[in-house]
């Protein structure tokens, strides 16, 4: 089965009616470094937090493995979020443990193999940290996981361009080839090398699924300057 | 995997409550130990108004880790499940019912530890202020042996049938109000969640909403059944109150536990069903 993600007739409605998923059909494949691109307010954060189970749609389905949002499809979700949240009180080395607990894709040794690389001692704890490096120590525990799905939202905004290289150097260096990437950011031009295929959401809706191959060849140009051609205001 | 979540949660919220417990047990010791001092009988005002300020400190002190436990937890329960923490809560590969249940569990046993403990601390005040009350050549020790030895013979008395029961009755009342008041806070707060602009407001609202609905309800229950009590609440009689009490000790523990019961199913479903991170 290539299908890892089904997202069905999916519609997400807020408050005062304001839709952000609107009859949203979409399959991910595995195997594949995906960019989720479109402006703000188009729905990838939504669509992201469905899958994760942290939303429940107003009407729809989505399908992990073909199985809804719960446990069994978290086990192979790996999600780092556009926030911090770890507790704060914690050691780094708890969380290893915390990880090394809960899911069973957890590589503690890779783990701390990343955290030696960038000079983080796991004894400290994470509000000693700064928020930089708080966040490299939340995709280290993400990346750690040998997960089918990997779903990174805007991991590279407000970071600097270093930070950046180190971020897409580590998902490009530890996911599973057998695995999946979905990459929701704005910053185009920066991941634009490492993607395999995008998908542009505009009102709640996909307008456009293609491989980054394609639109070279097709559009004759890059994804960014499709992308801003496409979402031109 | 419940285990595990009990583990960590346990892990992570010991400190806090143990901190406010040693509290209470110093501040019953200093309390306590306030009447072995010459200062009562001093002419100078300010040595027995120490002493008093000593006692009520220590009478703050128990009500600080009774609300301070369930304030920690409240707060820890609404931080865990819907604020940033929550993006990591809820995307372990656990089930709704796994996630409360281990919140459950753990604030109802560490809210009847915080009970037992000021219950101890009572236990601990009143013991030293007796034996700092009575000279050391008194025979109040003595005495003090001879009515715990005359206990049992106590017990067969008219006056004191069904104590046993009594005393299961408030055991059942301590735990289920320990599980009834933690499914109050968690309802509420899960509850609030639904207000999606004003969750913490929603929570408050919530609380003391489901607090006058169980005034309101409890009320109406109890008191014909209070008017009974009151008429076997003669010391003059003969007849043992104990019974009646035990059955309103029993029903209120039932409907305590009702109660929480209620309140968790409409956690569980809400979380599973409902639940909207922001």
């Amino acid at each position: 089965m290539n299908v890892l993600v089904e997202v069905n007739n999916l519609t997400k409605v807020y408050e005062k009616k304001k839709m952000a998923l609107n009859h949203m059909n979409l399959t991910i494949p595995r195997g594949k470094i995906i960019g989720l691109l479109g402006p703000n307010g188009s729905g990838k954060t939504t669509l992201i937090k469905i899958i994760n189970g942290l939303l429940v749609p107003t009407e729809g389905e989505v399908l992990v493995n073909g199985r809804k949002p719960g446990p069994e499809s978290k086990a192979c979700v790996s999600y780092l979020p556009e926030r911090t949240y770890f507790q704060n009180s914690m050691q780094v080395s708890e969380l290893i443990n915390f990880f090394s607990d809960f899911y069973a894709d957890f590589r503690p040794e890779r783990a701390r193999q990343m955290l030696a690389n960038l000079n983080i001692s796991e004894d400290a704890r994470l509000k000693t940290l700064s928020k930089g490096t708080k966040e490299k120590v939340q995709l280290i525990m993400v990346m750690s996981r040998e997960a089918q799905l990997y779903i990174l939202d805007e991991p590279i905004a407000g970071v600097d361009p270093a930070a950046r290289d180190y971020i897409l150097r580590t998902i490009i260096s530890n996911y599973n080839e057998n695995a999946t990437v979905l990459l929701s950011t704005h910053l185009i031009s920066d991941i634009e090398k490492v993607l395999d295929e995008v998908i542009f959401i505009r009102d709640g809706r996909v307008i456009l699924q293609d491989t980054v191959e394609n639109i070279r060849e097709c559009k004759g140009k890059s994804v960014d300057a499709y992308f801003r051609e496409v979402f031109a205001c | 995997m419940l285990g595990k979540l009990l583990k960590h949660e346990w892990k992570a919220v010991w400190k806090v409550p143990v901190l406010l417990i040693c509290i209470l047990m110093i501040s019953a010791v200093v309390a306590g130990g306030t009447f072995a001092l010459p200062i009562w009988d001093s002419e100078w005002v300010g040595l027995p108004l120490s002493g008093m300020m000593l006692i009520f400190m220590f009478y703050f002190a128990m009500i600080a880790v009774v609300l301070g436990v369930m304030i920690y937890f409240a707060v820890r329960y609404y931080k865990n499940m819907f604020s940033d923490e929550g993006y990591l809560t809820n995307t372990l590969p656990v089930s709704a019912r796994q996630l409360l249940l281990n919140k459950v569990i753990t604030m109802s046993v560490w809210n009847l530890i915080a009970m037992i403990a000021v219950g101890v601390s009572i236990f601990v005040f009143f013991a030293i202020m007796l034996f700092s009350l009575t000279p050391m050549d008194s025979s109040f020790a003595r005495e003090l042996v001879e009515a715990v030895r005359a206990w049992p013979e106590a017990l067969n008395s008219p006056y004191m049938d069904g104590f046993e029961g009594f005393c299961l009755g408030i055991l059942c009342l301590v735990v289920t109000g320990a599980f009834s008041g933690s499914m109050m806070l968690i309802g509420a707060i899960t509850l609030g969640q639904m207000v999606r602009k004003h969750r913490i407001l929603g929570a408050v609202g919530a609380y003391i909403g489901f607090n006058v609905i169980v005034q309101i309800l409890g009320t109406g229950f109890f008191l014909p059944m209070m008017f009974k009590i009151l008429e076997y609440d003669n010391i003059f009689s003969q007849q043992s109150p104990f019974p009646i009490l035990t059955l309103f000790y029993f029903v209120v523990a039932g409907m305590s536990l009702l109660l929480g019961l209620g309140l968790y199913f409409m956690s569980e479903y809400l979380i599973s069903h409902k639940l909207e991170l922001e």
